[in-house]
């Protein structure tokens, strides 16, 4: 396959993925299995699809969705990680209360360890078990957009490879240009070549080929 | 395009396969660690997972008390996705790049369609069961979407490895 711009398609999906997975409440969509991640993979597939003049391998899709991948996991990194700083309280007391809600003993004692390690710990602790943490999701995220990028080319590519044109047969003898009359084809003959009292070159009638619309000189 | 030698395609597979395996041991790993009082370790997993599921209790499966890293839903969708290639080779050669029509794809995808859709406007309440098989499903029909384009990329990797390595 011609080498097509992968840039622009992993760009593209490398920001929808990065964006919609650091917005507050909009990122939550990603726990329904890497929603955005999918869908960033998906759209990185069809653009590079439309750019490309031949029809996209799974290959590619899968390498498109990669780079998305790399690119949504750094702005995940990059932004995300502030915003969780800012709002990373907030969430912690959203999960205690959903673990009081489900009334699970065993649930509420792993939360509130959580918290109580969350409060007591400093910036540069929070950061160093976070970090960890970011870098992992960034790579879950790649991950999905690589499952996002094949699934994009098994959805949206409809063309099919060519198939590679047999190489060219020799040309049948039928259908060869008619020879030079008789008396040419001697003389254009080498001397030394020549027949010196062979049978003159000259078409039998009665020897005619067998194959209709064959009309060439028989030189025999 | 050049084509997958077979040994080659079947190595990448085997990765793949080894792949999905960890990915689903992964969702088991956070309650055993829990039980384990491996909390830091199993807080990690736990962390690591919410990226991808959402990870309500009340919708997961429980082991050894605790639920698993992932949804009832999501632990189906990569069973399902393990299942499927681990039975690829019997129903495809695996250095096979062309994937199936995809009305295959939306075939499989429909059941879990259904069984959210009609959750979501009430017709029906879903159950663990329907989840989980629903995801099965879905599963192991996306693993035969997905393992041609896994076997190409990782085959260009190791072309690109071996003619950077001359």
């Amino acid at each position: 396959m011609a080498e097509v711009d992968q840039k622009q398609p992993a760009i593209v999906g490398g920001v929808i993925v990065g964006v919609l997975s650091v917005i507050p409440i909009v990122s939550e969509l990603n726990t329904c299995c890497c929603l955005w991640a999918l869908l960033g993979g998906m759209i990185a597939a069809k653009l590079l699809i439309d750019s490309s003049p031949q029809p996209v391998k799974a290959g590619d899709g899968a390498m498109v969705g990669l780079w998305a991948g790399l690119i949504g996991g750094a702005i995940r990194f990059f932004v995300g990680l502030p915003i969780e700083l800012m709002t990373g309280g907030l969430k912690l007391r959203l999960l205690e209360r959903l673990a009081d809600w489900t009334g699970d003993p065993k649930l509420q004692e792993l939360v509130q360890r959580i918290i109580e390690q969350a409060q007591t710990q400093s910036l540069l602790q929070w950061l160093i078990g976070a970090v960890p943490i970011f870098i992992i999701g960034a790579l879950i995220l790649a991950g999905f957009t690589v499952l996002g990028g094949l699934l994009g080319v098994a959805l949206f590519e409809k063309r099919t490879e060519p198939v590679a044109s047999p190489p060219p047969y020799p040309p049948h003898p039928h259908s060869l240009p008619p020879s030079p009359p008789p008396g040419e084809a001697q003389a254009a003959l080498p001397s030394q070549e020549r027949p010196a009292d062979g049978p003159s070159c000259e078409r039998d009638e009665s020897k005619a080929s067998d194959h209709p619309g064959d009309d060439r000189s028989i030189v025999e | 395009m050049e084509l997958i030698p077979p040994l080659r395609a079947r190595l990448i597979y085997v990765v793949t396969l080894v792949g999905a395996g960890w990915w689903l041991a992964l969702s088991f790993a956070a309650p055993w660690l829990a039980a384990e009082h491996h909390y830091t370790s199993a807080s990690w997993v736990y962390a690591a997972l919410s990226v991808v599921c959402h990870q309500m209790p009340q919708r997961s499966f429980h082991w050894l008390g605790y639920p698993l890293g992932v949804c009832a839903r999501c632990v189906g969708i990569y069973a399902g996705f393990f299942l499927g290639l681990l039975f690829y080779p019997l129903v495809r050669q695996v250095e096979e790049e062309a994937v199936p029509q995809r009305h295959w794809l939306w075939l499989t995808a429909a059941p879990t369609v259904i069984d959210v859709a009609g959750d979501a406007v009430r017709l029906f309440a879903n159950t663990f069961l329907s989840r989980t098989v629903t995801g099965l499903i879905l599963g192991a029909g996306v693993a035969f979407y997905v393992l041609p384009g896994f076997i190409r990329l990782g085959f260009e990797r190791l072309q690109a490895g071996e003619n950077r390595n001359g």
